[in-house]
């Protein structure tokens, strides 16, 4: 079904889009994440009009100027900005129930559960978030600047992520290689990078069902905008080590294991194109890293596991004997990384808080966000593997096991720790210029009346 | 719920002990409707039918459906089993399945791919049904219908999916082969 037939691209409306939902962050990068609670709504909305002008759409992303911001709001931020109850209502089910409320269907349980989180996180206080990337540490000052003039409301986390110094995230991975290609978006696809219809990301374009999903209401809330999950992933990077050691051969076996676990080598190299060694000029060259399917010479995943990191986050071609359309359950992700690296060779946890900062987007949290989640990361049956779960970010709890395909016999790692544990979340909805425009432009709400 | 230590069993030849060696502890489906044990879950659904005409276009259509049941169910690749029958003097159409996995995270999969042969049972038997094509409309036809078994039992090996049982008895003829050629 996707990207097969030739498919109408839409012009998409790259002065109202948000920047990050069109453009993924450079390889060396800063960020500032912010969260407000807001305290009197028509100050905060006078404030965010001045704002406004200095938020990045996806056309300012061509010029760029030395940082990017984008803003977003939660449910209940929507609810505080007094915005009408049959728009409020108009919003998805899990937007409004929140992320916390989700944990279940998210696999955050155990030590991810959300009675653990970070304050804020979890409650109903976290109403709007603001994103701030640069591609350099001076660059960020202006834009924090400009978040604080939002007036009317406290800022009650703030959290800064950046590239480490060997620019991978803390278990010693190049991350962010293989996004989706948005059609109608200015990128080049590159090879091996799939076509997804705009409508899977952004409202108000048609989606791989051929529709135009209904979005929130009015029309003006919905075109242009979508909604993002934010997560604060700590990663355990010397439990990852301590397991990787006592469960090998030699360092040599060490490293293969990591690459089995995620299916790439730590360079970004891809097992599916150098599955003996890393190869670090391959992982280098975009025009290849990414150009690899599964289902014509990999099927059983002797080469890359099927149960591996990347294979499970985006199948490829590897469903396609099932009924599962891998293209209805595609996330653009953007993570940045948090907290400083642990020292090389330490294999004790330093009690240093970090990990990675995550935000997916989507059209729909449910089928996409949510699905990947519960169906391809927490769960095995969708590859026959029962109820093994990704090996590097899943919901493990210590008793799982991992299962390397290879012959003679496959090989199967057991007693699988807990190796990513959630800090917090929620859901956000980053609506589009005019949207925005229309939210600080609305009549004072009457008091109660949004809780109706 | 079931507590071995205080539990009386419903017959008094059976003891708290073989009642807590078979039991199956029975949740709800992880966001929805629909029971689950382990792995396994139930979707039963009972909707109106129109009159008069609904249940003899039911009765013909039904002939195709069962022939091209096990091409439909087969391939979602979920489904242990189903029936559909008419109830209450053909007043109503009694949908029933066990299947493994989630319901919800694949209800569009599910849409895009079954809506033929669902909607060839269904449209002009099932009052209101609005068609899987439209999605909303038929998730909202679903949950206006759906009803969520009082009890259920869900197999001995609750979390085997039908894929695991294929593999199992491949797994199982394999060994068979391999036993017989050494024997040989």
């Amino acid at each position: 079904m996707s990207g097969q037939q030739a498919r109408t691209v839409p012009d998409l409306d790259f002065n109202d889009i948000q920047g990050t939902l069109l453009r993924h962050r450079p390889d060396v990068y800063y960020g500032v994440y912010i969260l407000f609670r807001v305290d009197d709504a028509e100050v905060l909305k006078r404030s965010l009009r001045t704002v406004l002008p200095k938020v990045t759409t996806a056309a300012d992303w061509e010029s760029p100027r030395p940082f990017t911001l984008n803003i977003a709001f939660t449910y209940s931020g929507f609810e505080a900005l007094g915005v009408p109850a049959d728009s409020l209502a108009s919003f998805a089910d899990e937007f409004r129930e929140g992320m916390a409320a989700r944990s279940v269907v998210l696999g955050d349980v155990g030590a991810s559960d959300p009675k653990h989180w970070t304050a804020p996180f979890g409650g109903r206080d976290v109403h709007i978030g603001v994103v701030i990337a640069s591609t350099n540490a001076d660059g960020l000052d202006e834009p924090v600047s400009i978040a604080q003039q939002l007036a009317g409301a406290t800022i009650i986390y703030r959290l800064d992520a950046g590239v480490l110094p060997n620019r991978r995230e803390h278990f010693g991975f190049r991350d962010g290689i293989s996004q989706p290609h948005i059609i109608g978006s200015t990128d080049q696809p590159r090879p091996g990078q799939d076509a997804v219809m705009p409508g899977e990301f952004i409202f108000g374009y048609e989606d791989e069902l051929g529709n135009v999903a209904a979005g929130p209401t009015p029309e003006v809330l919905a075109r242009n905008g979508t909604y993002l999950a934010l997560r604060q992933l700590h990663e355990d990077a010397a439990g990852f080590r301590r397991y990787l050691r006592d469960n090998s051969r030699s360092p040599k076996d060490e490293e293969r294991i990591a690459a089995k676990m995620v299916g790439r080598w730590r360079s970004g190299a891809p097992l599916a194109l150098s599955p003996e060694h890393d190869d670090p000029e391959l992982a280098a060259d975009p025009q290849r890293n990414n150009d690899f399917r599964y289902y014509d010479h990999d099927l059983n995943g002797l080469r890359v596991p099927r149960g591996c990191h990347i294979r499970r986050v985006n199948p490829r071609d590897s469903l396609k004997d099932s009924i599962v359309s891998v293209n209805l359950h595609r996330v653009l992700r953007r993570g940045a990384a948090y907290g400083p690296m642990l020292a090389d060779g330490v294999l004790e946890d330093d009690g240093a808080e970090r990990g990675i900062f995550f935000i997916f987007l989507g059209a729909s949290l449910a089928r996409q966000f949510e699905f990947v989640q519960q169906v391809w990361m927490n769960d095995g049956d969708f590859v026959g593997l029962g109820n093994e779960k990704d090996p590097l970010v899943g919901d493990n709890n210590g008793t799982g096991t991992y299962t390397i395909p290879g012959k003679p016999v496959r090989r199967r790692l057991s007693a699988f720790p807990r190796f990513v544990t959630v800090r917090g979340g929620e859901y956000f909805y980053l609506p589009g210029i005019a949207a925005m425009t229309w939210l600080t432009t609305r009549p004072p709400a009457i008091e109660g009346d949004h809780r109706v | 719920m079931f507590d071995r230590s205080t539990y009386e069993p419903i017959s008094s030849e059976v003891t708290a002990e073989e009642i807590g060696d078979w039991t199956q502890e029975c949740r709800r489906q992880t966001d929805g409707v629909g029971l689950r044990v382990g792995n396994r879950a139930e979707f039963t659904l009972i909707a109106p039918v129109i009159q008069p005409d609904g249940p003899a276009i039911f009765r013909e259509r039904v002939k195709k459906a069962q022939i091209e049941a096990g091409y439909w169910e087969g391939r979602l690749g979920t489904v242990h089993d189903l029936r559909i029958c008419l109830i209450n003097d053909d007043t109503q159409l009694l949908f029933a399945a066990t299947y493994s996995d989630e319901f919800k995270p694949y209800v569009l999969d599910v849409i895009r791919f079954a809506t033929p042969w669902i909607d060839h049972i269904f449209s002009g038997v099932a009052e209101g049904f609005p068609g899987l094509e439209s999605n909303g409309a038929a998730s909202a036809y679903i949950a206006k219908y759906q009803v969520e078994s009082d009890l259920w039992y869900g197999s001995p090996n609750p979390d085997l999916s039908p894929r695991d049982i294929t593999k199992g008895r491949r797994v199982a003829q394999a060994f068979d082969q391999l036993l017989d050629a050494a024997q040989g």
